[in-house]
């Protein structure tokens, strides 16, 4: 398999170059962000609404793709966290459907997977792309960045 | 798009995983680089056998960084003890506990609420202290507690779910046998098995290390000799032979045996890289001759290795001054003597620090006096051949020229003859000493066989003067 080469540093950099001003945390720059997390097991369910929560994000559950995508245009969630490996419809699909509807594309897709599928996750439009297993500082940071960025790239548009 | 450059760099490296050491070179050559990261181990062993040393010297090398590293012992050994024992080790450092390094006891919670203490209590130890690595000490012990055999599966699949859904790399001690392997589901989970075992000799006990599984890596296989030192575990590698076949390279250069009258009747010299068994009773003349074949090498320059096993240093230095050499000044010209006392002989710290020596690429000659000695301390002669086999074919890739010297009780013949002849085959020239049958006093010497070259096939007398040996 070809060696990933990806410049980490360059595209985070490019976040904060975005967003000098902001301060990423979600206590008074995002309030109690929503997040969607779609995966089956049960310990990493566990673990990782423990730490969004800790992180004071509020999460919600969905089991499988399809449940992902009702609860995303009843929940309007700010992320929707995704292993690839979800029954019904996969994450990565999930990624396309979200992207390609207009009442959904504003919503940050993280893939957050056993599978070293970056690129295939890039290709089905997800914004970011984390391995497992979890680490809370890794899973935290990133989307604190991730509402950092969205944040950025609607507010030329909603302030003007 | 943001990416996982750390977890993506790690999963694409050249191990195909990021590693964690264990704090022992040659355990993580073993190992091919260390644990896996984000895996579950399993280290068995019965007591003694040195899994507690072996997992608090892996912690304390590991101990830096903002996240902890838990130590949880349950049953079958109480933590003060396990603390109290570790400070004896250069390894340890109190500056690291409680901070860097956690040790905890859950005995007493076990005893009270059964296997899922554990799992309560590791479920708490992730979201409240991200550790890095956590140990299980005993996690075999356990298994005493469960009520049912469903128990015991729900507890081990919510341990394994806990610790593979986490960034934490895991090991599990226990005091496992190999009937443990086929009937305890946290072998089927479990990414590397790590086995240590104590084998009783008569006077001393032998310890050795084995992997028995590492998933998604190579690593080397077969038992690894250690033994437990005040810095921990001292390991020796098992020696394999040189991965390609060498190839031999006949070479036609000759060097001098220094035994007078010798090379003639070796066809001119030993080949450069041979190796040559010196077989002969007591008295025969081996010792002399594989001397003066290592004095040889100094005088004309080149660095010598004389391994013994039976003179002491000053004996061998008395028998250096009776062949006319300077002792001091021929160790300061290139002869290292290497003495190792039979009785605490053991091979494989032997043969790795001959390995060590030879692979500077300075040593021209070696001289291995006596291999018997290595095969009298063996537990295990099939090990012991083919460790030399491939010390022996490190020497010919390396151009070293090596003498190795047999005592034969009977001559070459009768009871040790299948013994010797395993020797014999793996070395390239063959010379017999022996006492003379016709003139008493006398010795003889023969050159049986010699790979590569013509060689005189005739008994000839071998005598031992004042001025060394020589052939008559």
């Amino acid at each position: 398999m070809a060696q990933v080469n990806t410049s980490p540093d360059n595209s985070l950099r490019a976040v904060s170059d975005l967003t000098p001003q902001l301060d990423p945390s979600p206590s008074n720059a995002e309030g109690s962000a929503i997040i969607l997390v779609v995966e089956r097991d049960p310990h990493i369910r566990e673990l990782e609404s423990y730490f969004l929560n800790e992180a004071g994000f509020t999460v919600d559950f969905a089991a499988d793709g399809l449940d992902a995508l009702t609860r995303a245009r009843a929940l309007r969630p700010d992320i929707i966290i995704t292993e690839v490996l979800v029954p019904k419809l996969d994450g990565l699909a999930l990624c396309r459907t979200v992207k390609s509807d207009p009442d959904l594309q504003h919503i940050v897709m993280l893939v957050f997977s056993i599978l070293a599928v970056q690129s295939r996750a890039r290709e089905a439009g997800a914004d970011a792309f984390l391995m497992k297993p979890l680490a809370e500082k890794r899973l935290v940071e990133t989307v604190r960045q991730l509402l950092v960025m969205r944040r950025a790239m609607s507010q030329p548009g909603e302030d003007a | 798009m943001i990416e996982d450059h750390l977890a993506g760099a790690a999963a694409y490296n050249d191990a195909g995983f990021s590693r964690i050491t264990t704090g022992n070179p040659q355990a993580d050559e073993i190992l091919g680089g260390g644990f896996p990261c984000n895996s579950i181990n399993i280290l068995m062993g019965q007591p003694g056998t040195g899994k507690t040393i072996f997992a608090e010297q892996l912690l304390f090398h590991n101990a830096k960084g903002d996240r902890p590293l838990l130590y949880v012992t349950t049953l079958s050994e109480p933590m003060t003890k396990v603390v109290s024992y570790v400070q004896r080790f250069d390894f340890f450092d109190s500056g690291r506990l409680g901070k860097e390094i956690q040790y905890e006891d859950l005995g007493a919670a076990l005893s009270e609420q059964g296997p899922a203490a554990l799992t309560d209590w590791l479920r708490d130890a992730i979201k409240t202290r991200s550790p890095k690595v956590v140990v299980i000490d005993s996690f075999r012990a356990i298994h005493d507690l469960a009520v049912s055999t469903d128990d015991t599966r729900r507890f081990i699949s919510n341990i394994a779910g806990l610790l593979s859904a986490y960034d934490v790399t895991a090991f599990l001690l226990g005091e496992y046998t190999q009937d443990d392997i086929r009937t305890f589901p946290e072998f089927a989970v479990a990414d590397a098995i790590v086995e240590l075992a104590r084998q009783s000799r008569s006077s001393r006990d032998e310890r050795f290390m084995r992997v028995l599984k590492l998933r998604g890596s190579a690593y080397r296989e077969g038992q690894h000799a250690f033994r437990i030192t005040a810095g921990g575990l001292e390991l020796y590698p098992r020696l394999v032979a040189p991965r390609e076949p060498e190839k031999y390279v006949s070479s036609v250069d000759r060097i001098s045996s220094g035994v007078r009258g010798l090379d003639d009747i070796l066809g001119g010299g030993l080949l450069t890289g041979s190796t040559t068994l010196v077989v002969g009773m007591t008295g025969a003349g081996k010792t002399t001759l594989a001397l003066q074949f290592a004095l040889e090498g100094v005088k004309r320059g080149e660095q010598t290795l004389y391994v013994n096993f039976q003179e002491n240093p000053a004996q061998l230095r008395r028998a250096i001054a009776n062949l006319g050499g300077d002792p001091a000044a021929v160790q300061r010209q290139g002869l290292r003597l290497l003495y190792a006392s039979p009785v605490e002989l053991q091979i494989d710290s032997i043969v790795v620090e001959i390995f060590e020596a030879i692979k500077s690429g300075t040593i021209k000659r070696l001289v291995i006096d006596a291999v018997g000695d290595l095969a009298a301390a063996a537990s295990d002669s099939q090990r012991l051949h083919d460790y030399l086999y491939s010390l022996i074919q490190h020497f010919a890739a390396r151009g070293v020229t090596t003498m190795l010297t047999l005592e034969s009780g009977e001559g070459f013949t009768g009871s040790s003859l299948a013994h010797d002849q395993r020797f014999s085959y793996m070395s390239d020239n063959l010379i017999y000493l022996a006492w003379s049958t016709e003139k008493v006093g006398h010795r003889t010497i023969r050159v049986v066989k010699m790979r590569g070259s013509a060689h005189e096939r005739d008994i000839r007398e071998f005598e031992i003067g004042a001025k060394g040996a020589r052939v008559l």
